[in-house]
């Protein structure tokens, strides 16, 4: 909105001169400005400038009006506004109107000189006589001829005090209502005086019928006569509209411009005239006919990108005025049911939304366009209304183009083929993305206060496209990123592949291979849903192979590629794994099944290099290569499941996890899978409906249903047995028996040390294991063993057990014993190990 | 004068489950997929407006320049939503229990509530098929091909 003239997008404001007694005029101007309503003055410091405000001589109402070179002069609102007062107030002091004869005889020179040149614009004029206070006498017979010299009312010729602050406030109101009234009767003489012409009928262009509508509406803006001025708005546009219809006007591109630049000036008029007296359903429909009226008229296919930007900025220039002017109560659903006009039109945003829209396709008409101009257009040629001011005028009626001053005045229009020239080579210095961008984000704050989500995404995705054709990849591919998510959730698969195209570019203009691929890959693997979807897809995944197969140079180059896809992934659709052990528990070093299940849903087979399985436990990972000598096919067919079997042997005891997958995809690009469980596996959202696609990854239902990705791996059998039995429960002091059996089991055991040792437990974790503490027995009891003394005599004494017993050969599936006894035992756990043997185990007293 | 139409019928989850161009406009380059993008938009408003007026057709509901969506919803909880062209006098909708209708189309002089009833008749049919899995894409090709027929015969 701010392109268009300052004189049309504000109403117009009466204006007032002052001759005379200078000093005053800043007061009596501070004074009109703040009148209801206001009056702009134009001070004319002495007599002698009086001229510049007079005018040529209206021409009789008689006389023919000739066809005009244009519809509206371009500068006639800013002359009315600034340059042509409604009423001129002239100010003489009373010396000098009581003076002597010279003073007076000089009054009554400028008043005749005032009369004279304001006579040809039908001016009003009023008088006033300034006197510092009310003290001190006017001379009437002086003021009576002054009044009728001038030939005015008697209102028209007043007293003004200056210097009494009462009586000069009372003086200013008194000389704002007659300057307000009779600025008033100007303008509606001046209403009259056109309408007057216009019913003669003494003209044939209804270019001219335009004019004089155009004229008596903002004559009633000046007297803010709203209704008044909306109703000659409209007939002016009507009128248009006429002129419009003769097919031999639309052809000049020059006349076309005119005409829809004279058709803005109107709409402008008639919308803000409709909005600000709160009909905005009106106001919408309005637009809508105007669009409707001139959408067609586009003019010659060259200049097509000029119809274009109109259509654009009258959108535009509509939601500026939706803006502004609306109120900020939403309209009512009572006033919207059945008016044709939706809630959304009545939001500025979808105008700015629409006129970017426009401004896409007004570069695209013009990038075609110029392409022409560049094959035909002669190089030498000079764009002559480019020149500096002195040598290029500005036109003289609205919509017209510039002038050439250096011509004889009726050549001073460009030729079709200068004016096409020029708006070529002005056309493609404007940067269209960047108005386009500033015209989304525009749209974006209005549509944020509505929470429309879903068409936010619509313009996000409409400033991606628009960044993208600016070379802004780094924000396109930000804004895609965004959008993208939201289709991918909502499944819209015709939404995602268009913003994955664009993304993909993105990516390739930034050089992010990786990026580059993942995109790729996944607009792949969408579902297809055209022909011409399925041709894009299989572009793209040609692209991919011929990348990764090294064909074709990724962005950056040879540089290793690692894919990564998650359960949350959106490249699950290109490489799905699913694992499940057949057996729910092994044994360490057992063999157990395991069932690869890989699937994609590219267009094409996808034939993996290599193909490794990541278990928590290192040492199962395995690795499989495609080798269809030895069996190994890993190549996978579009939507089918690729089963492969492969024998685990789980080494250590506790849980066996299968991670994830790595499959390599041509030289340097692996894919990083995670893997899922049969009975756990979440269906890809594009993909879990799809007709004729086998759903269970594993063919035996049982472990579709119920296989994991998990398995337990169980302790290994002990290979020595340890069994301590201390015979029954002790009292405090007595002395315990305890029996300590070694057995071995499948391997004869050499030699050892059996270490006993006691602690003392609490009783509520008397069975639960303890390693066995050599320094911990000392304070809960003693142990003794049995020992002969060496004197001979064959007796036997109890000797306090320390350190370790040795343990004599022991064969395979044999067992050795020995018996020692407790003194003092308490609640205590005696546990005992053996040392230097490969197994070890404890039975709990 | 080219004419052109989009019918589009969306599932509970806000996903289309059957979407068909109907029409014989070229179509441009900067217009691909902008059909779509204005029905999803278009949801927005459904979402709104169904909350707010009595009837399940809603003709008309949200407009993108020219291109004007109408809405069929079977139940007010659960609305639907469609869409017409410029000079459009007609429209249609599709109604499901547990989905959503969005088409654009472009008319001569129908009765719409003829077309409507014939759409709906149409999803009523293939979506209480007890083969029809809900929320799956329909992709029978005879209820493609007489959706099309209706459309010629009521929309373009």
């Amino acid at each position: 909105m701010e392109d268009l003239p300052e004189e049309l997008r504000t109403p117009p404001v009466a204006l007032a001169a002052l001759v005379g007694m200078p000093e005053l005029h800043p007061q009596i101007s501070m004074s009109l400005h703040t009148e209801q309503p206001p009056i702009n003055t134009l001070a004319l410091p002495d007599f002698s400038k009086v001229a510049v405000i007079g005018g040529k001589e209206g021409a009789p109402l008689e006389a023919r009006i000739p066809a005009p070179a244009g519809v509206l002069k371009a500068d006639w609102m800013h002359k009315h506004r600034t340059k042509v007062p409604a009423v001129l107030a002239v100010l003489f002091d009373r010396e000098q109107v009581n003076g002597d004869p010279a003073q007076w005889m000089e009054v009554c020179s400028h008043l005749d000189n005032v009369r004279n040149v304001i006579r040809g614009r039908n001016t009003k004029l009023v008088v006033a006589i300034v006197q510092p206070t009310l003290h001190g006498e006017i001379n009437d017979d002086r003021t009576a001829a002054l009044r009728k010299r001038a030939e005015l009312d008697n209102k028209c010729c007043m007293t003004f005090i200056s210097h009494d602050p009462t009586e000069l406030k009372r003086s200013l109101a008194r000389l704002g209502s007659i300057l307000g009234e009779l600025a008033n009767l100007y303008y509606k003489e001046q209403s009259r005086r056109v309408k007057a012409r216009l019913d003669k009928k003494n003209w044939t262009a209804t270019e001219i019928a335009v004019r004089f509508n155009f004229k008596m509406g903002y004559y009633a803006e000046f007297r803010r006569d709203w209704v008044t001025a909306l109703r000659f708005y409209e007939t002016a546009y009507t009128l248009l509209l006429e002129v419009f219809s003769n097919p031999a006007e639309t052809q000049s591109i020059q006349r076309v411009v005119e005409l829809k630049a004279v058709a803005e000036q109107l709409h402008f008029k008639v919308s803000t005239l409709l909005l600000h007296s709160g009909k905005e359903v009106e106001a919408v429909k309005w637009f809508k006919h105007h669009i409707a009226s001139f959408k067609k008229l586009s003019g010659p296919p060259e200049g097509i990108f000029m119809h274009w930007a109109w259509v654009g900025q009258q959108h535009h220039v509509f939601g500026d005025l939706l803006k502004t002017g609306r109120s900020t109560a939403p309209t009512s659903t009572a006033v919207l049911a059945g008016s044709g006009v939706t809630e959304r039109e009545l939001q500025p945003g979808f105008y700015y939304q629409i006129a970017a829209s426009y401004m896409a396709g007004r570069r695209r008409t013009f990038e075609r366009a110029f392409a022409t101009f560049e094959s035909f257009d002669n190089p030498d040629a000079v764009d002559v209304l480019a020149g500096p001011p002195e040598e290029v005028g500005p036109p003289l009626y609205v919509g017209q183009g510039p002038r050439v001053l250096s011509r004889m005045s009726e050549e001073q229009s460009a030729t079709p083929d200068e004016y096409m020239r020029h708006a070529m080579l002005t056309e493609r210095q404007f940067p269209h993305s960047r108005a386009a961008i500033n015209l989304l984000t525009k749209a974006h704050e209005q549509y944020k206060a509505t929470q429309a989500t879903r068409m936010i995404y619509y313009l996000g995705t409409q400033m991606g496209r628009e960044y993208f054709h600016a070379g802004e990849h780094e924000n396109a591919k930000r804004l895609f990123d965004t959008v993208a998510e939201m289709y991918r959730k909502e499944a819209w698969v015709e939404l995602l592949a268009a913003s994955l195209e664009y993304l993909r570019e993105t990516a390739k203009h930034l050089g992010l291979s990786k990026e580059f691929l993942e995109y790729s890959l996944e607009l792949a693997a969408l579902p297809e849903e055209s022909w011409s979807e399925v041709a894009r897809r299989s572009t793209a995944l040609t692209d991919v192979i011929a990348a990764i197969t090294g064909t074709d140079a990724l962005p950056d180059g040879e540089a290793p590629i690692a894919l990564e896809i998650d359960l949350v992934s959106p490249l699950r659709g290109v490489l799905s794994v699913c694992v499940a052990f057949h057996e729910q528990a092994v044994k360490p070093g057992m063999s157990t099944r395991l069932t690869v299940s890989l699937l994609t849903h590219l267009p094409h087979p996808l034939e993996l290099g290599d193909l490794e399985i990541h278990f928590n436990q290192n040492a199962c990972n395995l690795a499989l290569k495609h080798s269809l000598d030895q069996g190994c096919d890993l190549k996978l067919m579009p939507h089918q499941w690729k089963r492969l079997e492969v024998d685990i042997i789980a080494v250590k005891s506790g849980k066996l996890e299968c991670l994830f997958a790595v499959a390599r995809l041509g030289r340097n690009t692996t894919v990083r899978c995670q893997v899922e469980s049969p009975a756990s596996r979440e269906p890809d959202p594009f993909w879990q409906f799809e007709p004729a696609l086998e759903s269970y990854p594993v063919k035996d239902k049982n472990l579709a249903f119920l296989g994991q990705k998990v398995v337990q791996v169980e302790e290994v059998e002990p290979k020595v047995d340890i069994e301590i039995d201390s015979g029954g429960t002790g009292l405090l002091g007595e002395t315990v028996l305890v029996r300590i059996h070694i057995r071995s089991r499948g391997h004869a055991i050499d030699a050892g040390e059996l270490q006993v040792s006691v602690t003392e437990v609490a009783s509520n974790d008397a069975f639960s294991p303890k390693t066995p503490s050599t320094g911990s027995s000392a304070a809960c009891a003693k142990i003794f063993v049995p020992a002969r003394l060496k004197d001979g005599s064959g007796e036997t004494l109890l000797w306090e057990f320390q350190g370790s017993m040795k343990i004599p050969y022991v064969e395979a599936d044999g067992s050795w014993s020995t018996s020692t006894y407790s003194l003092e035992p308490t609640t205590t756990l005696i546990s005992c190990g053996v040392i230097n043997t490969s197994t070890y185990n404890a039975r709990r007293l | 004068m080219a004419t052109t139409a989009c019918f589009v019928i969306v599932g509970r989850n806000n996903s289309p489950i059957y979407e068909t161009e109907l029409g014989n406009a070229p179509k441009r380059d900067e217009a691909m997929h902008q059909h779509q993008f204005v029905l999803h938009a278009a949801l927005d408003v459904v979402e709104d407006v169904a909350w707010t007026v009595n009837s399940m057709f809603m003709k008309g509901v949200d407009k993108f320049n020219e291109l004007l969506v109408s809405t069929a919803s079977p139940l007010m909880i659960c609305p639907l939503t469609l869409l017409s062209l410029p000079h459009a006098r007609g429209s249609c909708c599709c109604t499901t229990p547990a989905a959503r209708t969005a088409s654009k189309a472009s008319s001569r002089k129908c009765t719409s509530s003829t077309s409507r009833c014939r759409f709906q008749r149409l999803c009523r049919q293939i979506l209480l098929n007890p083969l029809y899995v809900p929320g799956s894409r329909i992709t029978s090709a005879q209820f493609d091909t007489r959706v099309r027929a209706l459309a010629r015969k009521y929309l373009l």
